[in-house]
């Protein structure tokens, strides 16, 4: 009999009382016998502990799907609890300090990305709003515990995106997202939800969001198409973004068919602000025509956007055939065309969302 | 359903025995307040649930042990163990935290750190033992669950799974459990180096 047979029957009890009177002498006698016991004792217990934690994680499992349902995996929006938890008088003074900082910041940031290659100097729209966390942390640090500092200290900031399709893609802003620790993507009703980079281009200062399908309940259908011509100068445009907490609508024209001679982007007279980056530029139709990229701060009303033709271009080149197909599962049709203005925003709106950025240091 | 009014120690002693019934009154109970712990701290309702459940195995853990003892409120216990798993989750997920102030303050049992430091050596080996009972395959797995957790004879095991008589059931359940030692072995080694 082998000896794994042997130990088995005697750690259930299944040896006669001869054979576990012969058994347990030649433990007695023989140590390297003795080892073999313990060692395959030991193995069989992890075996027999990993089957009743295996038994115990399903019972908790079924507990929970009959008392709870199925879990969210969206976080629940940190501002409510934010302000239910500091009040009013905090919020009062961070909305100052926030005033503040964003005054400090468009009046710094004149001469910031694009000015090596520009006359103009041209501002990014992503809100940066690290100092302003900072000043709000300084706050709190009054009523609270200081010892997790260093958690707090990552850099934030934050823009628009749109969805591409109903499967869960987005579009926004390179220079957002980029080098970012976690990006999320917020719903008009606050929800957020955690997004992957699923694919960047430099030139055109574009990324591809995407939010796992299955954390969202229904994504809401596309109303918009792309255009895949250029548009006319003196067209009239509009676009909605996330300048502000909530959502803000532009309108303006086509100022001009190169943006600071750049003929991938438009140059449009829009009012538009730091938050504004990767909106979507709409012509009357309700046409996606460009991706909002920057603005320069030295003349008020000048944004420029990149052009839809060549986002689409490059969504037609991508290499990956999974995401090509996903990708290309679009709304086919505009169904915005012909409707008042407010009425193509009432469908417009479900799909711009919020991207909040996060950044180690 | 009407929940179950229990003492601590019915609770372990129904932990113990992995009792349904209080099982479900134990989540009706302590789940509430971990819930909020984790979701006041930067966690989804998923997140809630994982750490919940890790601090009843923990709790699970400890009480295989005859000679346990319940150092205080079960309640405290366990949420002290929870916040305990969450910080360090929360570490490991760092550069976006904003924490209740409420986080840092008492109501912790003082050994909460050595109970899940203790619990995670070993959850180290049962993961393992997971990940080489999922390359063991069938029908070698049901074979060593029926023998080993469920303790069916020989001649069960050669029945259900149609071997020709109780030896050749012997010599299957040998070999499997060979092969699976060989892989918790083999992937402990791969693990160390």
């Amino acid at each position: 009999m082998r000896n794994i047979d042997l130990f088995d029957d005697y750690l259930f009890q299944r040896l006669n009382a001869d054979d576990t009177k012969l058994f347990e002498e030649r433990l007695l006698t023989d140590i390297d016998f003795k080892t073999r016991l313990e060692e395959h004792q030991a193995f069989v217990n992890l075996l027999k502990e990993y089957g009743k934690q295996q038994e115990l994680k399903a019972k908790l499992d079924t507990v929970y799907t009959e008392e709870f349902g199925v879990p969210n995996v969206h976080q629940l929006n940190t501002k409510d609890n934010f302000y239910n938890k500091y009040g009013r008088t905090v919020g009062v003074a961070a909305s100052v300090a926030l005033i503040a900082v964003i005054a400090t910041i468009t009046l710094l940031s004149s001469g910031g990305y694009l000015i090596k290659q520009h006359e103009n100097s041209i501002t990014n729209l992503s809100k940066e709003i690290t100092h302003i966390k900072s000043v709000q942390e300084g706050i709190i640090d009054g009523i609270k515990t200081i010892s997790q500092k260093r958690n707090l200290e990552a850099a934030n900031v934050e823009g628009t995106g749109f969805a591409l399709n109903n499967n869960g893609y987005f579009l926004t802003s390179l220079h957002m997202v980029n080098k970012a620790d976690s990006v999320f993507v917020m719903d008009e009703e606050k929800n957020s939800y955690h997004a992957t980079i699923v694919f960047t281009d430099v030139h055109l200062d574009m990324a591809i969001l995407k939010i796992e399908k299955d954390s969202v309940a229904k994504f809401a259908s596309v109303p918009y198409t792309f255009k895949n011509t250029s548009s006319d100068l003196g067209e009239k445009v509009f676009t909605l973004g996330f300048p502000a907490e909530d959502i803000v609508y532009g309108e303006g024209t086509i100022a001009s068919l190169k943006g600071s001679s750049d003929t991938t982007m438009y140059q449009i007279s829009v009012p538009i602000n730091p938050g504004n980056s990767g909106g979507p530029l709409f012509d009357e139709q309700g046409n996606v025509i460009g991706l909002i990229k920057s603005k320069n701060s030295n003349a008020e009303g000048t944004g420029f956007a990149v052009k839809s033709n060549y986002i689409m271009q490059l969504l037609n080149n991508i290499e990956n055939d999974t995401l090509k197909t996903e990708l290309q599962s679009n709304n086919r049709k505009n169904t915005l065309r012909g409707l008042s203005r407010s009425q193509q925003l009432k469908r417009i709106e479900p799909c711009v969302y919020n991207i909040k950025v996060f950044k180690g240091n | 359903m009407a929940t179950l009014t229990l003492t601590d120690n019915q609770y372990i002693e129904g932990l113990r025995l992995s009792d349904n019934a209080v099982i479900r009154t134990i989540y009706k109970k302590f789940y509430p307040a971990i819930m909020r712990m984790v979701l006041n701290n930067n966690g989804t309702e998923q997140e809630a649930k994982d750490v919940f459940q890790e601090s009843i195995l923990v709790l699970y853990h400890h009480v295989q042990k005859q000679n346990f003892i319940l150092s205080c409120a079960l309640q405290t216990y366990l949420y002290s163990v929870a916040k305990r798993l969450w910080l360090k989750q929360l570490s490991k997920k760092s550069g976006m935290l904003k924490l209740d102030e409420r986080f840092y303050e008492g109501d912790d049992f003082a050994d909460s750190e050595n109970e899940v430091s203790v619990y995670e050596e070993r959850e180290q080996n049962l993961s393992r033992m997971q990940e080489s009972i999922g390359q063991l395959g069938e029908p070698c797995k049901t074979l060593l669950t029926d023998f080993y957790m469920a303790r069916l004879g020989m001649d069960e095991i050669a029945d259900k799974f149609g071997y020709t008589n109780a030896e050749n059931a012997k010599n299957q359940k040998y070999k499997c459990l060979q092969r699976l030692k060989k892989i918790f072995f083999l992937d402990k080694e791969g693990k160390a180096s």
